[in-house]
């Protein structure tokens, strides 16, 4: 009982240090802690989808850029207000993914995660050709000019804290018992009676709700859209980069994945031209030394049982 | 393989630093159309990638040559969700 009051009082304590935060640090910290909370945002279903239903999915990046994009153009030709043209992008980010369940979900392990590449490189090449969103010349957001990034940060905040309960509800869910059966066997979950269609479809979208959010955040941060690096691959491996670093089956795991892939893609850049290279063999000399993720040897450690 | 193909492709096209990635899309694309670890599977989708190119360059222009290839990609998949010569989905 007294565990249970203490951890209670360290989230409400943390929570309180979260949100009084961006008046008191810098203009610099904001920025990082902006890219922190997005970043975790994302890798936390991402993680989740890979890890507990199997689905490893290498075309998030679709919902990044359909976010981004769809809150640039409503809030710009059709003058909605920036935060209900992000509420509109994430309905149709979902019912996107809804769409394209049909066709992906049919597919298995390397299958799928081939066939979500396919379609986003599908979405790329048609956003690449569409001249109503810029075409190849990319789209400036110039309504978000003035957005403060005060505000950036609480919408950013607003999302870690909704996916980081959005994981830990669905995994005590019935959903999420039906998920991690389909992702030990889905041959067997089917036959013991789960829906394994409505199941991974119902993840899939949960997870691409929650990353077009992301995309819609953070071209009001960026102000500025191409399709090359709105719809890029590198998206969806930042995310597994995060999501595997502090190890995947946990929450806490993507936390400390966030925080280290945003230190460290600051603390390299000012080696330009080498920070990707630098990036990557750190990420490598980490899953090398551990590779059950760094939570995951921390928690072994001191034989914590992971609270997912 | 990769190298040798490399080569072959040198003399045909032209290539930048930045061609990489789309050549592993297309080939892992052939692979999985085909099926994985089925060498049958491996020829006859390669031979569908080469005509879906040229022909989807021919009739669509070379701005949607790439998406209908792509298209064409993941019909197959759709229909057999293992790649042609994968067995059974």
């Amino acid at each position: 009982m007294l565990k249970l009051k203490r951890s209670y009082v360290s989230v409400t304590v943390s929570l309180a240090i979260l949100a009084t935060l961006p008046f008191w640090i810098g203009e610099f910290l904001r920025d990082a802690l902006i890219l922190f909370f997005l970043y975790l945002a994302a890798a936390e279903l991402w993680g989740f989808m890979a890890k507990h239903a199997g689905m490893v999915s290498l075309g998030q990046q679709i919902f990044m850029g359909v976010g981004g994009y769809t809150t640039a153009v409503l809030c710009m030709y059709f003058g909605v207000p920036l935060f209900l043209s992000a509420i509109i992008a994430g309905l149709l980010g979902s019912g996107l993914a809804a769409i394209l369940s049909f066709p992906l979900l049919k597919l298995r392990g390397v299958y799928f995660s081939i066939g979500t590449l396919l379609a986003a490189e599908i979405i790329r090449l048609a956003f690449n050709s569409w001249e109503f969103v810029g075409a190849g010349k990319g789209l400036t957001f110039r309504s978000a000019y003035g957005i403060s990034t005060i505000y950036i940060y609480y919408s950013t905040l607003a999302l870690g804290i909704i996916s980081i309960f959005l994981v830990y509800i669905v995994y005590h869910s019935k959903l999420g018992f039906g998920l991690r059966s389909i992702g030990a066997d889905e041959d067997a979950a089917s036959g013991l009676g789960v829906n394994t269609f409505i199941c991974k479809a119902s993840c899939f979208v949960l997870a691409s709700l929650i990353t077009t959010f992301v995309g819609a955040v953070y071209a009001v941060h960026h102000t500025y859209l191409h399709p090359t690096s709105a719809f890029s691959l590198s998206w969806t491996v930042n995310f597994l980069f995060v999501a595997v670093i502090g190890g995947v089956d946990t929450i806490i795991g993507s936390i400390i994945g966030s925080f280290i892939f945003v230190a460290l893609g600051y603390l390299l850049s000012q080696y330009l031209g080498l920070s990707l290279l630098l990036e990557g063999l750190v990420v490598l000399a980490i899953l090398l030394a551990v590779p059950e993720g760094l939570w995951g040897f921390i928690s072994r450690k001191i034989k914590l049982k992971p609270p997912l | 393989m990769s190298a040798i193909a490399g080569v072959l492709m040198g003399m045909t096209f032209t290539f930048y630093p930045d061609t990489g990635p789309i050549y592993t899309l297309l080939s892992f694309g052939v692979v999985v159309m085909g099926g994985l670890g089925s060498l049958k599977g491996s020829l006859v989708g390669g031979f569908i990638m080469g005509e879906a190119l040229v022909l989807g360059g021919y009739f669509f222009g070379s701005r949607f040559q790439l998406m209908f290839c792509y298209l064409i990609i993941l019909v197959i998949l759709y229909l057999r969700p293992r790649g042609l010569f994968g067995g059974k989905g």
